[in-house]
C-alpha cells in the first residue's frame, strides 16, 4: 500500500509538470495581451513595456517558464494580473467555496445515485424501476446551466423558498476561518444562524450539480447490480437461506460498487466542468468563477494555478479511488 | 442530511423572497446598506494604473480630486478638494486653493505637497493613466509648484483653455495618501504601486473594509470625512460581482440589490415596466461605432462611404437594441465640446452603397471580415451581413474574447491578418474633442505607431492637423470651426467609422434609492455620498 501511494505521488509530480508545460505554452500562444489589459486603453508603448517588466512578460517564453517552475517549487504560483494578489492567496480564498459545493454535490449525487440504482435493480421491470431510470436519464440529459435557471425561477422567483446568489445573505458576516467551508466553520464555532444561512445558499447549486451525478451513478449501479444479482454466488447465498438484506448489502452491493467507484473518480472531472457554469450563474465566489474571470482577462498565472489545482485534486481523488478498490475487493493487487 | 435539514428549516420558518416582475418594493435587509450588483469589478486602487470602469465604480467612493464635473454637465466644473481656482491671461498657468482641514482617512493632511506628490508619481510611473495629466505636464516636478501649503499651481507652459476640466477627469486624478505610497514603496519603479492595487486610502466619504476579489467589496463611512455626515447617507455600500445578467435582474426584483448593471435589451424592457424600479436612460459620452479599416477593400473613402450607407441605423436601434442606444448624431457624441448638430448623417441606401462600391473598385462577391468581442457587437454584425448580401457581398463574423480583441485592435499586423471592421466604443477622459479623437483617428495612434485605438489605420492629414492643434487652442470659436471641418471630413468625405449610436446609461435602480445624478463622463459609476434611501 505504501509503495502504491509513493508511486502515485511520484506520478503526480510528472502530471503536474506536464500540466504546467502544456498550459503555460498554450496560454501564451492564445490570442490576447495581458499587458494591454493591465495598462488600460491609453497606455503608451513605454507604459506597456513597464507593465511587461513588472510581470516578467518582457522575457522570452522559455525563460518565463523556467522562472515559473522555479517559483512553483517554492510554492509560489505568481501574481494574478486581475486581482493583483498572489495566486496562492486567491486559491486559498476561492478553493474552499468550490470544494464545499463539490463535496456536497458528490456526496449527495453518489449516495442518492447508488440508492436509486440498487432499488431500480431490485424491482427490475416494475414502475419503481421505470421511475428510477427516468430520473437517471433526466438527470443526465438536463444541462447544468438550464437546471440552474429552472431552480432559480421555481425556488427563488416564484416560491421564494430559497436564496439565490452568493454563499451567505448580503451583508452577513462569514464565520471565523478554519477550513473555509462555511457550513463546517460555522458549526465548529457555534454560529448556527450562519450554518443555516450557508446551508440554504448551498441547496440550489448543489442540487444543480448533483442531478447529473445521480443520473450517472444510478444507471451504472443498476446495471452492475443486475449483473451481480445474476451471479452464481448470489444464487447460492439465496439458496442457503441467507436473509435478503444480507444477500443484497453484503454479497451483491459490495461487488456491484466497483464500477461506480471507478466512475466517481472520473466524475470529478465532469463536476469541475459543471462548477464553472454553476458558479457563474449562482454568483458563487469559487474557483470556477475565478477561472472564468482569469481566462477572459488572459490572466496567465491564475489560469495556470486553477488548472494545476484541478489536476492535483483529480490525481489525488483517483488515488483514493484506487485505494477504495482494495477495500471493496481484497483480491485486487497493484503490481 | 444537510439538504433535508435546510429544506425543513426553510419550510418551517424561511422567509419568502418572492421576486415576480412587479415585485421589488419589499426590503428584507438593512435599509442603511446600499447593495450594488455589477458584472465584474477589478481590484486596482492605484490611480496611477487603474483605468477600467470596473475599478472606478469602487474608488469613486474612496478617492476625490481637486474639482469635479457639476451635476449632469460634461463641461461645467465645481469645487471639491479645491475651494477655488484661477488662471492667468493666456491660460497657461492654473492655481488651485485647497479646502482647509481635509485629511486622508489615515489621518495624513491633504496639502499642496500631497497633491504634487500624487501627480508627480502618477505621471512618473507611466502605468497608463499618466496620459491624462502627462499630456500637459511633461516635467511634473518642475511644472507643479507648491505655492504654500494650501495653494498649488500648474505651470503648463502653453495655453490650455480647460485645464480645470482635465482635473475633473474620471481617471488618473484621484488623490491617495502620500504616506501610503511612501511607506509601501519598493523602489522608484513601484512607489507603492503593488500595495495600492489592493489597498485604498483617500479623502473620500467611504473606506474599504472588505475586499474579496471576484466576489464583493464593502465600503463603510469614513467617520472623519471632511464634508460630514449630516443629512441622509448610506452607512455601508456593498458592491457585488454578479456576472450573469439574469441573476442580477432576479436579485434586484427580490429586493436583494438596490442598483444593478443592465442586462439584455429584453431585461431592460421588463424592468422598465415595473413600477418599483427605474432605468437610467441617461445619454452619456460613450459612442458605439464600427471601425472601418482603411486598407484592403475599404482603403478608398468611397468604399467606407458605401459601408456607411449600408448600415440599417433606425432598424438596428429600434428593433435589435430596443431603444437602449440612441442613434448617433454625427461622428462625435453630441455632448462632446464642438459636436456639430448639423453634421452629415447617412441614410440606409443599399443602391447608393452598391454604386459607391463600384466606384471604389470593390467587386461583387467580396468577403469582408467583422470582429467583435463576446457580448458586444454580434447583432450589428448579423444585420450588416444581411445588408451586404443585398449588394452581392459577404461578411465573415469573428467572435473573440475581450482580451484577444483588445490585442487585435492595438497590435500592428499585416493587412491580411486584420479584420476589415471591428465593433467598438469610446468615450473621452474629459470633455475635449482632441482628447476624444486623437486616440481613435489620429495617424500617430495607429497600431504601427503606438498601441492605441486607431485600429483602422485611418490617415487624414487635415484631421490630424485639427486634432493636434485642438490640444492648445484657447479660442473656443476657432476650436469649434476647425472641428466642424474635421467632423465633415470624417462624416461625409473620408469616414473612419460607422457611428452606430450613443450609449444610454441603462442602470437599474430601486425607486427608493434617491440622489442619483447621472453624469455623461462619470460613466456607470455612482456618487455614493449623494445616494440615500428615501
Amino acid at each position: 500500500m505504501k509503495r502504491l501511494i509513493l508511486r502515485r505521488l511520484l506520478f503526480m509530480v510528472f502530471v503536474v509538470w506536464g500540466v504546467t508545460l502544456i498550459t503555460f505554452f498554450l496560454a501564451r500562444v492564445a490570442p490576447g495581451d495581458p499587458a494591454r489589459f493591465i495598462a488600460g486603453p491609453h497606455a503608451n508603448a513605454a507604459a506597456l513595456e513597464h507593465v511587461r517588466e513588472i510581470y516578467g512578460l518582457d522575457k522570452p517564453v522559455p525563460v518565463q517558464y523556467w522562472r515559473y517552475l522555479g517559483d512553483l517549487v517554492h510554492g509560489d504560483l505568481g501574481t494574478s494580473f486581475l486581482t493583483h494578489r498572489p495566486v496562492v492567496a486567491d486559491m486559498r480564498d476561492f478553493l474552499p467555496a468550490t470544494l464545499e459545493l463539490a463535496i456536497y454535490a458528490l456526496l449527495l449525487g453518489s449516495l442518492l445515485g447508488v440508492v436509486v440504482g440498487v432499488v431500480a435493480a431490485m424491482f427490475r421491470g416494475s414502475a419503481i424501476d421505470f421511475a428510477g431510470r427516468l430520473l437517471a436519464i433526466g438527470g443526465l440529459s438536463m444541462p447544468a446551466f438550464w437546471l440552474a435557471m429552472l431552480f432559480q425561477l421555481i425556488f427563488y422567483v416564484h416560491l421564494g423558498w430559497l436564496p439565490f446568489g452568493g454563499r451567505l445573505d448580503t451583508g452577513a458576516a462569514a464565520p471565523p476561518h478554519l477550513t473555509g467551508l462555511y457550513t463546517v466553520d460555522s458549526l465548529l464555532t457555534g454560529h448556527f444562524g450562519t450554518f443555516l444561512d450557508a446551508g440554504r445558499h448551498l441547496v440550489l447549486p448543489v442540487l444543480t450539480l448533483a442531478l447529473a451525478e445521480i443520473g450517472l451513478m444510478a444507471r451504472i449501479t443498476r446495471t452492475s447490480m443486475l449483473e451481480v444479482l445474476g451471479e452464481d454466488y448470489v444464487r447460492t447465498a439465496k439458496a442457503k437461506g441467507l436473509p435478503r438484506r444480507r444477500v443484497l448489502w453484503r454479497h451483491s452491493l459490495r461487488n456491484a460498487l466497483m464500477p461506480s467507484v471507478t466512475v466517481l473518480g472520473l466524475e470529478l472531472g465532469l463536476l469541475a466542468g459543471g462548477v464553472f457554469l454553476v458558479e457563474t450563474i449562482f454568483a458563487w465566489p469559487g474557483l470556477g468563477r475565478y477561472a472564468y474571470d482569469a481566462i477572459r482577462a488572459t490572466d496567465y498565472n491564475a489560469t495556470l494555478g486553477v488548472t494545476l489545482a484541478i489536476a492535483v485534486v483529480y490525481v489525488v481523488v483517483n488515488l483514493l479511488v484506487d485505494l477504495a478498490y482494495l477495500y471493496l475487493d481484497p483480491r485486487i493487487k497493484y503490481s | 442530511m444537510l439538504l433535508a435539514l435546510v429544506v425543513a428549516a426553510t419550510a418551517c420558518g424561511g422567509s419568502s423572497n418572492k421576486a415576480s416582475e412587479t415585485s421589488g418594493g419589499k426590503l428584507n435587509r438593512d435599509p442603511n446598506t446600499l447593495v450594488v450588483a455589477v458584472d465584474a469589478f477589478n481590484a486596482d486602487f492605484d490611480p496611477a494604473s487603474a483605468y477600467l470602469l470596473s475599478e472606478a465604480l469602487i474608488w469613486r467612493g474612496i478617492y476625490e480630486s481637486l474639482v469635479r464635473l457639476k451635476g449632469d454637465s460634461a463641461s461645467e466644473v465645481e469645487p471639491l478638494l479645491a475651494d477655488s481656482w484661477e488662471t492667468n491671461d493666456d491660460k497657461s498657468s492654473w492655481t488651485f486653493h485647497l479646502h482647509p482641514g481635509v485629511t486622508f482617512s489615515d489621518g495624513t493632511p491633504l496639502d499642496a505637497a500631497a497633491v504634487k506628490a500624487n501627480y508627480v508619481r502618477t505621471i512618473g510611473l507611466e502605468l497608463g493613466t499618466q496620459f491624462i495629466l502627462g499630456s500637459f505636464l511633461s516635467e511634473p516636478q518642475k511644472q507643479i509648484v507648491v505655492v504654500d501649503p494650501q495653494t498649488i499651481r500648474f505651470d503648463v507652459g502653453r495655453p490650455v483653455p480647460h485645464f480645470d476640466v482635465v482635473l475633473a477627469a474620471q481617471y488618473g486624478i484621484g488623490l491617495v495618501s502620500p504616506k501610503v505610497f511612501t511607506e509601501h514603496s519598493k523602489g522608484p519603479k513601484d512607489q507603492g504601486h503593488e500595495y495600492l492595487q489592493s489597498h485604498a486610502v483617500g479623502t473620500g466619504p467611504y473606506v474599504m473594509t472588505t475586499l474579496q476579489p471576484g466576489n464583493q467589496v464593502v465600503l463603510e463611512q469614513n467617520p472623519n470625512y471632511w464634508r460630514g455626515w449630516s443629512g441622509k447617507h448610506f452607512k455601508k455600500v456593498i458592491i457585488r460581482s454578479i456576472p450573469e445578467a439574469s441573476t442580477r435582474r432576479q436579485l434586484l426584483l427580490a429586493g436583494d440589490v438596490d442598483i444593478a448593471y443592465a442586462g439584455s435589451p429584453e431585461d431592460t424592457a421588463a424592468i422598465r415596466k415595473n413600477p418599483n424600479f427605474f432605468v437610467g436612460d441617461f445619454k452619456n459620452l460613450d459612442m458605439t461605432y464600427i471601425i472601418l479599416g482603411a486598407y484592403g477593400p475599404l482603403e478608398k473613402p468611397e468604399a467606407r462611404q458605401a459601408m456607411s450607407y449600408l448600415f440599417p441605423y433606425e432598424d438596428f436601434i429600434n428593433s435589435v437594441q430596443k431603444g437602449t442606444l440612441e442613434r448617433a448624431h454625427g461622428i462625435f457624441p453630441d455632448l462632446l465640446l464642438t459636436a456639430d448638430p448639423n453634421t452629415f448623417l447617412y441614410d440606409t441606401d443599399p443602391d447608393k452603397a452598391s454604386q459607391l462600391f463600384d466606384q471604389a473598385g470593390v467587386p461583387k462577391g467580396t468577403t469582408f471580415t467583422y470582429e467583435y468581442y463576446t457580448g458586444f457587437g454580434k447583432e450589428a454584425g448579423l444585420v450588416l451581413q444581411q445588408q451586404l448580401q443585398q449588394v452581392g457581398m459577404h461578411l465573415k463574423i469573428v467572435e473573440k474574447s475581450f482580451s484577444a480583441m483588445n490585442a487585435d485592435l492595438t497590435t500592428d499586423r499585416p493587412v491580411a491578418q486584420r479584420a476589415n471592421m471591428y465593433y467598438w466604443g469610446w468615450w473621452p477622459d474629459y470633455n475635449d474633442p482632441s482628447n476624444y479623437s486623437w486616440v481613435i483617428v489620429n495617424s500617430d495612434a495607429a497600431p504601427d505607431k503606438c498601441p492605441c485605438y486607431n485600429s483602422g489605420y485611418y490617415h487624414n492629414e487635415r484631421v490630424d492637423e485639427i486634432i493636434n492643434a485642438g490640444f492648445s487652442e484657447t479660442d473656443d470659436a476657432k476650436l469649434e470651426a476647425s472641428f466642424k471641418d474635421a467632423q465633415d471630413i470624417m462624416s461625409r468625405q473620408d469616414p473612419p467609422v460607422i457611428p452606430v449610436g450613443q450609449q444610454l446609461d441603462e442602470t437599474y435602480f430601486r425607486k427608493d434609492v434617491k440622489g442619483q445624478v447621472f453624469n455623461p463622463l462619470y460613466i456607470l459609476t455612482w456618487d455614493y455620498y449623494a445616494l440615500s434611501r428615501g
